[in-house]
Order: C-alpha cells, then structure tokens, then sequence
C-alpha cells in the first residue's frame, strides 16, 4: 500500500514538470490563455472549497473578493504607476474586508449565509458601478505592465499564474493536515459541538473566510494586470461566484483534489461548448453547465473525486486523502 | 389482532430493539411496561410507521404493515398517540379534533366520533375554540385522545397517557380509557406508571433494554415478585 | 428638489408595486412554511410564466389576464412533478438543499430561456395598458391597481383555503409538526407535491400580470429572487401575513428612495435592510 504513496508523488512530480515546460512545448496562445483560465478556476473553487466545503458555509457571492482584488490591484498601479505592491494591495484590502464581512456574515448558518453573501457581491457591483471614484461603469484601464511581443506576455503570466495557484494548494494542503483543519471540519461537522470541545470556532470561521478571500483577492489582482481592462459587471460578475460553486462540488467539496478536478472540467467542458455551441446558441454552454450541477446534485453529491475515496474505501484500500464530505453543512 | 415479530430497530447504528416480539389480542387492553429508555415509545413508533426496523416484522390482521407508510397504517385504524401528546398548539380544539377525521374512514364516522368525544370530555366542548396550545396537561392529553378516537381506530396506542399529569387527572384518563375498551377499540397502553396498567389490562409485557423480560395476564404480573421489586417500589 | 407631489405620487407607486411584490412572494413564503423549501427558482418560473402568458398573447391573442390564468395552470403540475422527481430528495433536512438546488434550477431555467427566446426586453401591450386612473396631479396606473387588487384576493383566497379546507389543514399541519401530522393520517409526500406545484403556481399568477405591466427577460430573474428573499425575510419566512405586509413596506421604502435619489440605490438599501434583519431578528416581522 506504501506504492500508493509515491506513486501519487510521483505523479505530481511528473505533472509539475509538465506544467512547467509546457509554455515550451506547445507555442500556441490559445492554449496558453486556456491553461491560464484553468489556473484561474482551479484557484477560485480551491479557495471557496475553504468555506463553502470545508466549514461547510456555502458563499454565494465569493467574487465579489475577486472583483475587490482586480480593483485595488488595478487602482493602485493607476495611481501610484507602481506594480509590485498592486498584489500584496490587493492581499491586504480583501484580508480586511473579509475580516470585517465574515465576522458579521458568520453568525448566520446555512442559507441565510449563503443569501448574505448573495447580496454582498451585488452591492459591492452597484457601489462599484455608482461611485465615481472607482471609475463607475466605464472601469479601469491599464497599461500592459511589460511591453514585449503577446506571446511572451502571455508565457510571463502562464508561470505567475502557476506560481499563485501552487502556492495556494500548497497553503491549503498545509491548512488540511494542521490542527486548524481539524478544527475547520469539526465546525462543519457540529458547530456547536466543536465549540464544547474548546475548538476557537468564531476565529477559525473567520480566517477560513479570510484566506479564502485572500486568494480570491490575488487571482483578481491577476487578472487585472493580464486584462488590461476591469468594470465593475465583469469582475463583479455572478457567473464567477457561481462557477465556483458548480466546480467545487462536481469535483468533490470538502476534499483537496475535488475542487481541482471539478474546475478542470468544468473549463473543459465550457470552454469546448462556448467554441463549438455557444457561438451560435447564446446561454447554451451556461444551460449545459447548470444542468450538469443539477445531476451532480442529485446522483453524485459528493462529488467525482468524493465518489472515487467512497469506491476505494468499500474495497477496502487506502484512501486518497481527507475524508470527503458532501459539503452540505 | 396485532403480531409483532422479532423486530430489530436502530437509531443511526445504534441498536435499541432486539428481536422484539408480542402480540395484541384483539379487545380489551394491552400493555407495555418499562422504565425509562427500555424502549417502549421506539417500539410505537415501529407499530404506527414513523420508525422502520431493520429486520424482522408486524402483522396486523394478517396484512404486513412495517413497511407501510404512517398514513397507510392509519387508514388501517392504528391510531397512535404519541408521548407528549404532540398536537396543533396554533389550532383551536376542534380544529385538532377535526383534523383527527383526516383519513377517509375517518370523515364518513365525523359527525358521531365528534359527539362522543365530547360526550366523554365535556371540558373540550367548553373550550372548543380555544388554542390547543394554551390549554393545561390534562386537557392537552384528553384532547389527543379525543382527535385519536376522531381517526375512528380499531387499534388505539396511547403513549404515556399520565406523563406529567396530576393523580386526580390521571384517575379520569384512565376512566376513560376504560370506557374507550368498554366500546370495542383493542388497547395497547405504553405506561411508566406500572400499577395502573397491570390493573387495567388483560395481558401485560415487560420491556427491558430492547427484550421483553416478562408477559402474562395483568393481574398476575401485579403479584409477580419481580415486577414488585423493580417497578412497584415494593 | 422632491416635490410633495411627487413623494405621494411615490408612495402610491410604491404601494401598488408592494402589490406585484406580495404577489410574487407569497408563493416563496408558502413553500417555506410548510416544507421548508427554500425556492431560488421562483423568479424564474415568473418569468417563464410571463413567457408563456406572453406568447399566449402575441401567437393566439389570448388576453393576458386569461393567460395568466393558462399559464398558472400549466404551471402547477410542473411543480407536482418536480417535487416528486427531484426535490423530495432534499426535504427534511433543512432548507440549505432546496436553496442550492433550486437556484441551479433556476440557472439552468433562465438559460433555457435565453436559449429559446434570447435575452431580449419582451412587453406586452394591450389596449388597456397605458390606462390611468387621474386624482388631482396623481396618476395611478390601471394595471397596476388592478394586480395590487389581485393580490389582495389571492392573498385572501390562500388564507381561507388554509384556513377551511382538508388540503390547507393539512398543509398548516406539516408545517407545525411533521411527525404528528403523519401520525393523523396525513401523506407527507402528497402535501410536499401539492404545495410546491401551488407554489409555483403563485408564482406564475405573479408573473403573468408581470408581464403586462413590465417588460421582462429571462435574466431578471436573478436580480428579483434577491428582491423575493427579501420580501419574505423581512416578513417572518413562515408567515403569510408577514409577507404582504413586508411586500407592501419595501415597495414605498424602495419608490421612495428611488425617487429621492438614483433607481439602484434603493435595491442596495433594501439588500442592506435585509443583511441587517438577519442578524439582529431572523425571524423577521411576524416569524416565531
């Protein structure tokens, strides 16, 4: 069973060494920029699987942290010209703004969570949209942060990318096998148990929201300097806090891999209805993919890789990582 | 008139009937007693449909019923009467007592039930509009046997019927069950207050820990020196 | 700035708006009652309603407000058949399953709409659209008074039903004590079925006449299940009652402010309103 083990390893390995020079061995923008909207997604459901999976307090309305962060990320190159410190703005005003928002989100549970937060993401769109500091509905536009042929742009932000989303698996890795971890699925498992077992339960309610927001913050950040261009319905868009949902809980909530796998796919699956039927049929590709939750939901909750940890413990062999739960709460 | 047999009942993987079996006869009053947690009111809520058992079975009639839905076993006429009376604290009285005659069997009897009921509890017909919800214990619990006789059953199961009720009260309940057996409905009686239901019944059973320890007619079982010791406080 | 004028012309605006809002949530409010069924797709099947009611009207020249009828109709057996295939799967167990179900529901709704229909501004306009009833400089909107007054009798048509009949007994049974109720003779699954096709049922009486007083796209939905939720909140999730008069309250709040100051605001007011009841009284106006 030990073989196990490292053959996993191995297979991250090789498949990092692949990420890697992949930029190398296929030359075409087209894949680059879908490998980068991988990245992305692969980001943003890992970081709702903190809450939404983990905890168990489904956020309906996570984007709005990636809209915060495209937005101080871009705001802040605009008015100081320097790029360095957009990211880590970015880090720092979602941490804050989550903090703030979480500690008065977090005592409602269940769907009332997930309506609060709903509603958050669409008024943080009409702040957003109203004031004119921000740039209202014409939003921000940047300058490209290098000037170099669009290929090498592009390969630049194919390896930030990685980097970002790496190290937010390693973070959240680390998250799962700490004492913290056990702590987050105590609460999803019985709050008010965990908090008879002495478990901080408010504070790490909290921090999961925060760093959760955290990483939302940075892909935002990300996208704005790769884009070049925000306004307040693109960044603060439903369809980002949706998607991670769907993601997630395709792919198996409240796991490591699930939300990995579940964005991996679900990019897949949009990206080659929106080329092949979208284009022709608007809203297909979005039907398609609702309906695919729908079915996940019924036959499949704990998701693809939830459903292959339940397989492998009936037969009785190792399991592949932390126990997967339906993420229902 | 009622078999169960040799029913196996979790909670979750928690097991709390072993290969339970009795039988109630039909007429007269049956009853079931035990201290608390013997699992007296898991064993009603297996009977009326609300629980199901992992193994075994319960005939009514000859007609296997425990994997029947709660409605169904009501149409049959098992009426049950939970512990704590569960009724509608924000219907009136006779709202509760009409929703007694849910069931089809039930509406046709509506007219004559209702009369009886409050022929048998006088106090109900006083205070017919009133909120269930603000009545005291014993009016509460006559008003769940009343909406139980209003589902017109051939079988009626009353959990705990003294639980919480004063001795004066009590003595009228039991009256009146009495009376209800008097009229042809068969009886089981779930009771802690032992004494009373070996009086009153013909056939008794003994419930410990998930097992019948115990059966024989009621009044032998008053003398049994067992029963004396562990639930007669003798 | 504000004339007195405008601001009465405002709140009356606002009340018969807080009509079109009662109208569309107290289906919501029902299915919360009684099966604790959080229903996000709400809005949705409105608009398919207002869909159906004006397609009805623009292929067969039906009048709407028999439309609405048709479509109300065709939309309670759908409701019947959803609860039984897919959402009885998610009851018992709290409403945070019925929520996430149905707003996936309601996606992929809103997007088969699009599909069929695009995501255009459809109005229906009839003769009797632009009537208007004129007081003095105040001028109420006929259609508007009339679904304010629709919504005042199906309100009241709900209540006595409730209050009278088996099925609404029944109904108030379950949602008081599911156990007990079973133990009456009551079918859980017959009561979970009926009341979501009645409720999807209101919901299309509430978009039908939608329809007719505003344009309409499949995308709306998104923007008035947010307002629904609030609506039925605000009110007490379980309370009828509360419903209508939160409905009628958030109309004036949300006409007023309009009027004062830009259109949106008053969405972002309300929202935050909402944010705010959650935390202080969950439980709303009129809720336990």
């Amino acid at each position: 069973m030990l073989k196990n083990m490292s053959k996993g390893k191995i297979l991250i390995i090789l498949l990092t060494i692949l990420l890697l020079i992949f930029p190398f061995i296929v030359r075409e923008m087209f894949f680059l920029s879908f490998m980068i909207l991988c990245f992305t997604n692969i980001a943003l459901a890992s970081s709702w699987n903190i809450i939404g999976g983990i905890i168990g307090y489904p956020s309906f309305g996570h984007g709005v942290f990636f809209g915060l962060g495209a937005y101080v990320a871009a705001l802040t190159i605009k008015y100081t010209g320097v790029s360095v410190l957009s990211i880590p703005f970015s880090i720092i005003t979602t941490l804050a703004v989550s903090m703030a928002l979480g500690y008065i989100c977090l005592r409602l549970r269940g769907m009332f969570f997930s309506l609060a937060t709903y509603n958050i993401n669409y008024i943080f769109m009409l702040l957003f949209l109203l004031t004119p500091f921000t740039g209202g509905p014409e939003g921000v536009i940047l300058k490209p942060i290098i000037s170099t042929s669009p290929f090498v742009l592009e390969t630049i932000f194919y390896y930030l990318y990685m980097i970002a989303v790496c190290v937010e698996i390693f973070i959240v890795y680390k998250l799962i096998k700490s004492k913290i971890g056990l702590g987050l699925f105590a609460i999803r498992e019985d709050e008010d148990a965990a908090r008879t077992c002495g478990v901080p339960v408010t504070r790490l309610k909290v921090l999961a929201y925060a760093l959760s927001a955290a990483f939302q913050g940075v892909v935002g950040g990300l996208y704005a300097i790769y884009n070049c261009y925000i306004d307040p319905p693109t960044v603060f868009a439903f369809s980002i806090s949706i998607y991670q949902i769907g993601s997630t809980y395709v792919g198996g909530a409240g796991t490591l891999p699930g939300p990995i796998i579940g964005a991996i796919i679900t990019t897949l699956l949009s990206e080659y209805f929106r080329y092949t039927l979208g284009v022709m049929v608007e809203g297909l590709n979005i039907f398609i993919y609702a309906a695919i939750i729908l079915c996940v939901l019924l036959f499949l909750p704990e998701g693809i890789y939830g459903r292959l940890v339940f397989l492998e413990r009936m037969k009785g062999g190792k399991e592949y990582g932390k126990s997967a739960g339906s993420g229902w709460g | 008139m009622l078999n169960v047999n040799k029913i196996n009942v979790f909670y979750g993987d928690l097991q709390v009937l072993y290969d339970l079996s009795f039988k109630v006869d039909e007429g007269g009053i049956t009853a079931l007693v035990g201290s608390n947690g013997a699992g007296k009111t898991t064993t009603l809520k297996t009977i009326s449909g609300l629980i199901k058992p992992r193994s075994g079975a319960i005939f009514y009639k000859n007609q296997r019923i425990d994997l029947l839905k709660p409605e169904r076993i009501v149409e049959l006429g098992i009426v049950h009467v939970p512990e704590g009376r569960l009724l509608f604290p924000n219907m009136s009285v006779l709202e509760n007592l009409e929703m007694g005659a849910y069931t089809k069997r039930a509406r046709e009897k509506k007219k004559e039930n209702l009369e009886w009921v409050f022929q048998l509890f006088p106090i109900l017909k006083e205070r017919k509009k009133q909120l269930a919800g603000t009545l005291s214990g014993g009016e509460q619990q006559m008003l769940a046997i009343g909406r139980a006789l209003m589902s017109s059953p051939e079988l009626l199961i009353l959990d705990e019927p003294s639980l919480g009720l004063a001795p004066k009260i009590v003595l009228k309940i039991f009256e009146v069950i009495e009376e209800i057996s008097k009229k042809g409905i068969t009886i089981l009686l779930v009771e802690q207050n032992v004494r009373y239901a070996l009086t009153m019944a013909r056939k008794a059973y003994v419930l410990e820990n998930g097992r019948i320890v115990l059966e024989g007619r009621g009044e032998e079982l008053v003398d049994n020196e067992y029963v004396k010791k562990a639930y007669l406080g003798v | 700035m504000v004339s007195t004028i405008m601001l009465i012309q405002a709140i009356i605006n606002g009340i018969l708006l807080g009509g079109v809002y009662a109208l569309m949530s107290i289906g919501l409010c029902l299915s919360f009652a009684v099966a604790r069924v959080a229903n996000s797709a709400h809005a949705a099947f409105a608009i398919l309603s207002s869909f159906i009611t004006y397609w009805l009207y623009t292929l067969l020249n039906l009048d709407p407000l028999l439309g609405t009828l048709v479509s109300a109709g065709i939309l309670f057996p759908c409701g019947i058949m959803i609860q039984k295939t897919m959402l009885h799967r998610f009851i018992g167990k709290g409403p945070l399953m019925p929520f996430t179900f149905t707003f996936f529901l309601a996606l992929a709704l809103e997007n088969l709409m699009v599909i069929l229909w695009g995501n255009k501004y459809r109005a229906i306009v009839v003769p009797y659209t632009a009537a208007s009833i004129t007081i003095g400089e105040i001028s109420i909107s006929a259609l508007r008074l009339v679904a304010f007054i629709l919504s005042i009798v199906i309100a009241a048509i709900l209540a006595l039903v409730v209050k009278y009949t088996y099925f609404g007994k029944a109904m108030r049974a379950v949602a008081q004590n599911r156990e007990a109720a079973q133990l009456y003779g009551v079918s859980l699954e017959r009561i979970y079925a009926l009341t979501y096709g009645l409720t999807l049922m209101l919901a299309g009486v509430g978009g039908g006449l939608f329809s007719i007083i505003y344009p309409f796209y499949p995308s709306l939905q998104a923007a008035w299940i947010g307002l629904l939720y609030a609506v039925v909140i605000f009110g007490g999730l379980e309370s009828p009652l509360g419903s209508f008069v939160a409905a009628m309250i958030m109309g004036v709040l949300t006409s007023v402010i309009g009027v004062i100051t830009q259109a949106m605001w008053g969405n972002v007011v309300m929202w935050i309103v909402v944010i705010i009841i959650l935390l202080i009284k969950p439980s709303g106006l009129f809720g336990r």
